[in-house]
């Protein structure tokens, strides 16, 4: 268990910037995921914490010190890769026990058959095969330890390439996309395992994914990567409900959120298209602010029912079943892309094609990004939540 | 290749292609093999049945023996298989050593004027073997190296070809295999050894047939730098029969070269399936 301390770490390949100048702390213990699409830098990163990568400037410090000088297998640090990178021709055996062979023997050792016979070779050998024996036997692949990477299925190597970082007992689990060769189904069992894994062992984990459900199901904090540059860290739920930047707004959740251009009218209250919301939770400046909304923060309304403050109609272009929700595409004037609302099935199941439906959102969870695409915080989260009840 | 060109046609035509592709085939084989079962077949006959007008593949009094036993008597035959087992060896482990590691360098890691080198790489697989001959034999001859194993040896230990194959085929191992590796303390010259070489298997074996054959059949450079007889390779030998039998004992001097060609074609057949998989290029799957 450690902790990693990254402080404005760039990195340049050739003419792009890969890494622009990313500072990022993470806890002992913790299960932090970097998220971000492809291309945004979260696995170079992950190789410069490895030792695998050097960075143009910034420091990386492990537990305390600093590592940048270290080679990576001075760092104590363990990593899973997206293939797996099991050594093809070794049995698993010998694949989980590499990383102890190369620590506990000697150089002259290693060396085969006349290994053998120097003394001192036997007992370490016979511990390393108890080491390997355990955590094959908690990983549940004991069975195929003298078989080859070859014969294994994608899930058994994924478990192969976690037991052979799992042997050293390393401070700190790198894992790099490592659910992303898996088939739908084992995915989400294997999540689960990871999960397990992370409490079981106490260590840090750090984890690199472009898939915004894993970064949301197993972490303890997400780092959301764009570009080479960190949007937000925070844990999974804050990432959802207070987007940094309209960026990460954009990135996380599926469907997408709704975006909205608006602007502040004298009274603070919003103009967005043909309608007036109230958003009493932000105090906005006069200008151009985007709104956000999440597609299940809205409801349908219906003609002579109750009156919501922010509404906004349309037509039902697109209907989407997805059996244990329904996703309701509707045109709204002056903008070009449809809105998207999550609708219960039952209320799904009333709607047409061509109808026109008003969705109502309240005020608290409309998200208030300013013309740069910040999130414009709120006055004081308390204080509004008892005006609403009041 | 032949499917996709047979796609959508008759299955008439599509039988006309195959007998017509099965002819060239068999002509080339023909032509290929013709010579080699020639020496067999001349290597059992008498001298009498060689010379003989009608001609049969199969002899009728069966000579294997005197010819055979003539070829490893009358010149030490044996000694010049064993020498070139023994420098084909050498050369080629020499050639593994350089080209390993030059290979992964060129491949693998990132440094300053990789790609130069690499240049540098293919401009001497331009460099036919005749053009340093002279330099080098004046080298070896300053040295005092001339009419030794070490002569025949020491020009071919670096294989710039070796390296290119290598090289190509290191170049198809994915990087995380080395990542791993780093990171579970293997160090830079143990990555070669431990993972690229055997990861490498198919494509060294590949080499390692080429190696042979090349090195089995050199003529040119042994003939200029070994006079004594005990140093001959394989095909000096051969050349020794003819001239010590004046060229005209056919029987003994085909069973000297049939002797002389089985380790290269038991070599290829032992090897045949890596061989393949080497030169098609796929290391892990």
């Amino acid at each position: 268990m450690a902790s990693v301390e990254i402080s404005k770490v760039a990195k340049t390949f050739g003419e792009t910037a890969v890494l622009r100048s990313v500072s990022l702390s993470i806890e002992k213990g913790e299960f932090l995921t970097l998220v971000g699409p492809s291309g945004c830098g979260k696995t170079t990163l992950l190789r410069i914490i490895a030792g695998l990568e050097t960075q143009d400037s910034g420091a990386v410090k492990i537990a305390g010190i600093p590592v940048d000088h270290l080679p990576p297998k001075r760092r104590d640090v363990a990593m899973v890769f997206q293939n797996y990178a099991l050594y093809p021709y070794m049995t698993v055996a010998e694949n989980m026990a590499l990383p102890l062979v190369m620590r506990r023997f000697s150089a002259l050792q290693r060396l085969p058959l006349l290994g053998r016979l120097l003394p001192g070779t036997t007992p370490i050998r016979a511990g390393i095969d108890a080491e390997v024996g355990q955590v094959a036997r908690s990983l549940a692949i004991d069975h195929l330890l003298s078989r080859r990477p070859a014969q294994l299925s994608g899930g058994q190597r994924q478990r192969v390439a976690l037991g052979r970082a799992m042997v050293r007992n390393p401070q700190i689990f790198l894992m790099d996309e490592p659910l992303s060769n898996l088939d739908a189904k084992l995915r989400v069992q294997t999540r689960t395992e990871i999960a397990e894994l992370h409490r079981r062992l106490g260590a840090t984990f750090v984890y690199v994914t472009h898939d915004q459900v894993e970064a949301m199901t197993m972490s303890s904090r997400v780092a959301v990567m764009l570009e080479g540059d960190l949007h937000q860290v925070a844990p999974p739920q804050e990432i959802y409900d207070a987007p940094a930047d309209l960026a990460v707004a954009g990135f996380i959740g599926t469907p997408k959120i709704n975006l909205l251009p608006a602007q502040v009218r004298g009274d603070g209250a919003f103009a967005v298209l043909d309608r007036v919301w109230p958003l009493p939770q932000v105090e906005a400046l006069a200008g151009g602010y985007t709104l956000g909304v999440r597609p299940e923060a809205w409801t349908p309304l219906r003609a002579g029912g109750r009156v919501a403050l922010c509404a906004m109609g349309g037509i039902v272009r697109h209907i989407e079943l997805l059996g244990s929700e329904t996703l309701v595409h509707f045109a709204v004037e002056g903008l070009q892309q449809p809105l998207v609302a999550r609708v219960d099935p039952m209320v799904g199941a009333t709607l047409r094609l061509a109808d026109a439906v008003t969705f109502g959102v309240s005020p608290e969870r409309v998200h208030v990004f300013d013309a740069q695409g910040r999130r414009v915080p709120r006055r004081d989260a308390l204080e509004f939540r008892e005006a609403a009840v009041g | 290749m032949s499917v996709l060109a047979s796609a959508g046609r008759s299955p008439a035509r599509r039988l006309a292609f195959s007998a017509f592709r099965h002819a060239v085939l068999l002509a080339a084989s023909v032509l290929t093999l013709g010579p080699f079962v020639l020496m067999v077949s001349i290597s059992l006959k008498s001298p009498g049945e060689i010379f003989a007008p009608e001609f049969s593949l199969w002899p009728q009094t069966w000579y294997a023996w005197e010819n055979y036993s003539l070829a490893f008597t009358k010149q030490p035959l044996l000694r010049f298989i064993l020498n070139g087992f023994f420098i084909t060896l050498c050369i080629f482990t020499a050639q593994a050593l350089f080209a390993l590691p030059c290979a992964y360098a060129l491949a693998k890691l990132r440094w300053r004027g990789r790609n130069t080198v690499f240049v540098f790489v293919l401009l001497g697989l331009l460099v036919p073997p005749q053009v340093p001959a002279i330099p080098l034999y004046i080298l070896l001859w300053q040295v005092g190296l001339l009419d030794t194993y070490a002569a025949i040896i020491l020009p071919s230990t670096i294989s710039v070809f070796g390296i290119f194959l290598m090289r190509q085929f290191f170049m198809t191992v994915p990087d995380s295999l080395i990542h791993a590796a780093r990171l579970d303390g293997v160090g830079e010259f143990g990555i070669v050894w431990r993972i690229m070489l055997p990861t490498a298997m198919p494509a060294l074996v590949a080499f390692g047939v080429l190696s042979f054959i090349w090195n089995w059949n050199e003529f040119f450079w042994p003939l200029l730098v070994v006079q004594s007889e005990h140093l001959a390779t394989p095909p000096l030998g051969v050349v020794f029969f003819a001239n010590a039998e004046a060229g005209t004992n056919y029987g003994p001097l085909m069973a000297a070269a049939t002797a002389v060609t089985a380790p290269l074609v038991i070599a290829f057949l032992l090897a045949q399936r890596w061989f393949i998989e080497g030169v098609t290029m796929t290391a892990v799957k």
